[in-house]
């Protein structure tokens, strides 16, 4: 099986041209395959923000190459590169970065804006993926009517929405409370076991990036350890707690809101 | 990105702060609406002088005592007598050129008919003037009745044609008053006709409201007076009017006995020539009100493109959240440019509206047509739109040129 993200010997160099330069990469090597599920961990300055930045195509890289799923996207133009950002990746951030005036369902719609889907196909599929994250009935609310955990679950749903190959989360936990960290991460771990979702998350919490499959260690621009985690921490859904506890909540089976993703193959 | 989306969000964000769409697009409105305005008023202005200028007739040529600078002032005033206008009228040349030349004196005066008084202009004519104006008898039941002649002249006969206006003034309830006599200055007329109505003149005067006498009769028995106020002069054709204007001046000159060195002591100018001071104001007042405006849209504009600055530097993490998410950098240029263009279009609109609204309201206070072409509200929307665009795409590239890393992390 080929890799779905191959890297190699990436570099990434700022200023220069009289400047003092700084060397944010140097020289990482990567490969992530399908269904994988991959924690980026490391210090503030270690690099790991402008590796995400290139894994996410909003940057390119110095030098060295960078192929999503047998394309090279490290010599890509801007446009080029957000045509990648909205077909490949979907990115879930730390401060959620929802648009402030329009609902939910219309921040879920936004990349299908850009994809050129029409308004009834822009629907129907945000509200597949809003039921995905549990969330059909709050369609209408605006994000700030809705809570902090919430609100991540929403931006998930935009990031699932044109069916990525990849999603990379930086920090998704770091503006949530432990318990709604919890929710995010086992929203998360589901997605991963249930639809084979590709799964990067960036972080610098040892606790979050145990729940997932393999954990790489980003120090001084390259890599310092890269391992799999054989036993990942298991996040339980306070739904299904609820559900123990026996407070009812509706919950959509998946198999009934993923035909597409089925029938994509 | 389909147009339609990108319409909507544009609409969506201008929505957001109504208020300052508003203000705005208030440049474009007024530029836009002063635009409108004028050319259908103005445009009204013109249709109504070309029309009066109809009634008059183009192919006239006037002779005044008293000549002209070329501002307008006049210099020596020699009266005019009806030996100069017979000499026009002896002259072989100007007979082929013209239909006919033809003194004219108007005077005030109080008319009385058995009905009462009425306050009106008697003038004194010379036949020819029925055929240099075209003026015709008006058909009454009865017969049409008949117009003086040469005899009338040589007999400084009491005979007179009223107007339409003051013939029903004079006789309100009498169709045909032919052979009905009315007095003026003590001096009794005898009706043999009314003329056909003629309407205002260019001077907004009512044509209708004359007496026609025979020339004689005005200067030996009502004015006492042998002066004349003018000399008019038809031209069989349109082309003929440049040399018979210069032979009417030569034949005056000669019998003022002007030097060379000597301005003239009379006025000849085409009716035409006069009409052009009419159009030449009308365009200037155009000219200046398109200055105004083209100053308005400008400032509308620059107001435009600051308030896009704004919105840009506002809206910098939604700009990194949709670029994040998809946006090319043409499809964020794009959504601002369309902003810009709505903004100028909606301000063109409205300005346009207002404009006919108000061109409405002056006409009908001057009592003038309202013209307004579909062309010059196309080209009100093109130059809004163009506005749009002019301004529009420096705020609109520099959204475009946004680092999405740096968009996203601005606060």
């Amino acid at each position: 099986m080929t890799s779905l993200i191959r890297i190699r010997d990436m570099r990434k160099t700022y200023g220069g041209n009289g400047s003092v330069q700084v060397h944010a990469l140097r020289g990482v090597t990567l490969e992530i395959q399908k269904n994988d599920f991959v924690a980026i961990m490391g210090q503030s300055g270690s690099g790991k923000t402008t590796l995400m930045n290139i894994l996410g195509c909003l940057d390119r890289p110095t030098s060295g190459s960078y192929w999503i799923g047998g394309e090279d996207v490290s010599k890509l133009s801007k446009a080029q590169l957000a045509r990648i950002r909205n077909k490949k990746i979907g990115f879930v951030f730390q401060s959620f970065n929802l648009l402030k005036r329009q609902s939910a369902l219309d921040n879920v719609c936004l990349p299908l804006v850009y994809a050129g889907a029409g308004w009834w196909e822009r629907r129907r599929r945000a509200l597949t993926k809003l039921e995905l994250v549990g969330l059909a009935d709050r369609a209408h609310h605006l994000p700030s009517q809705l809570s902090g955990g919430q609100q991540q679950r929403v931006a998930i749903a935009r990031a699932l929405v044109n069916d990525p190959e990849i999603i990379l989360a930086d920090e998704p936990t770091g503006n949530l409370d432990s318990e709604t960290s919890v929710e995010i991460l086992a929203e998360f771990q589901r997605l991963n076991r249930e639809i084979g979702q590709t799964l990067i998350i960036v972080t610098h919490e040892a606790d979050v990036a145990a729940h997932a499959k393999r954990i790489i260690v980003v120090r001084d621009g390259q890599i310092a350890s890269d391992e799999i985690n054989h036993h990942p921490a298991e996040a339980r859904r306070p739904a299904q707690a609820e559900l123990e506890n026996g407070v009812v909540r509706p919950t959509i089976p998946l198999k009934t809101v993923w035909p597409a993703k089925v029938a994509n193959g | 990105m389909t147009f339609f989306s990108a319409f909507r969000i544009a609409i969506e964000a201008l929505f957001i702060n109504k208020g300052r769409s508003t203000l705005t697009s208030l440049g474009i409105v007024i530029g836009i609406m002063a635009v409108i305005a004028m050319v259908a008023a103005g445009g009204g202005a013109r249709e109504k002088l070309d029309e009066s200028l109809d009634s008059v007739g183009k192919n006239l040529i006037l002779i005044r005592p008293g000549g002209q600078t070329t501002t307008g002032l006049v210099l020596q005033v020699v009266p005019l007598t009806s030996e100069d206008a017979q000499a026009l009228r002896d002259d072989p040349e100007l007979r082929r050129m013209l239909i006919g030349v033809a003194e004219s004196q108007p005077m005030p005066v109080a008319a009385h008919s058995p009905f009462g008084m009425r306050r009106t202009t008697a003038v004194g004519l010379r036949p020819e003037i029925f055929k240099i104006r075209n003026w015709q008898l008006a058909k009454l039941p009865g017969g049409a009745g008949r117009y003086f002649n040469e005899s009338d002249i040589k007999k400084a006969a009491n005979v007179c044609l009223l107007g339409d206006t003051i013939c029903r003034r004079l006789f309100p309830n009498k169709r045909n008053p032919i052979g009905e006599r009315i007095r003026i200055e003590n001096v009794s007329l005898e009706v043999i006709g009314v003329m056909e109505p003629k309407g205002a003149n260019p001077l907004g005067q009512d044509q209708d409201d004359q007496i026609f006498v025979p020339m004689t009769t005005l200067q030996n028995k009502i004015a006492l007076d042998q002066r004349i106020a003018i000399i008019v002069a038809g031209v069989k054709n349109q082309a003929y009017l440049d040399d018979a204007v210069a032979r009417i001046r030569k034949i005056m000159r000669e019998r003022h006995r002007l030097r060379s060195d000597q301005p003239d002591d009379f006025d000849v100018k085409s009716v035409e020539e006069m009409a052009e001071i009419g159009v030449f104001l009308i365009s200037t007042l155009n000219m200046l009100v398109v200055v105004i405006a083209s100053i308005s849209l400008l400032v509308g504009g620059i107001g435009i493109m600051n308030i896009m600055l704004v919105s840009v530097t506002e809206r910098t993490r939604e700009i990194g959240i949709r670029m994040a998410v998809g946006a090319t950098p043409g499809n964020v240029r794009n959504q601002f440019l369309l902003e810009a263009i709505i903004l100028s279009l909606v301000g063109g609109f409205i300005g346009v509206t207002l404009g006919i609204a108000s061109a409405a309201l002056i006409t009908r206070f001057l009592n003038w047509p309202m013209t307004i072409s579909l062309f010059y509200i196309a080209l009100a929307f093109s130059v809004s739109a163009l506005i749009g665009v002019f301004f529009g795409y420096y705020p609109a590239a520099k959204a475009s040129q946004l680092d999405p890393i740096e968009a996203l992390r601005y606060e």
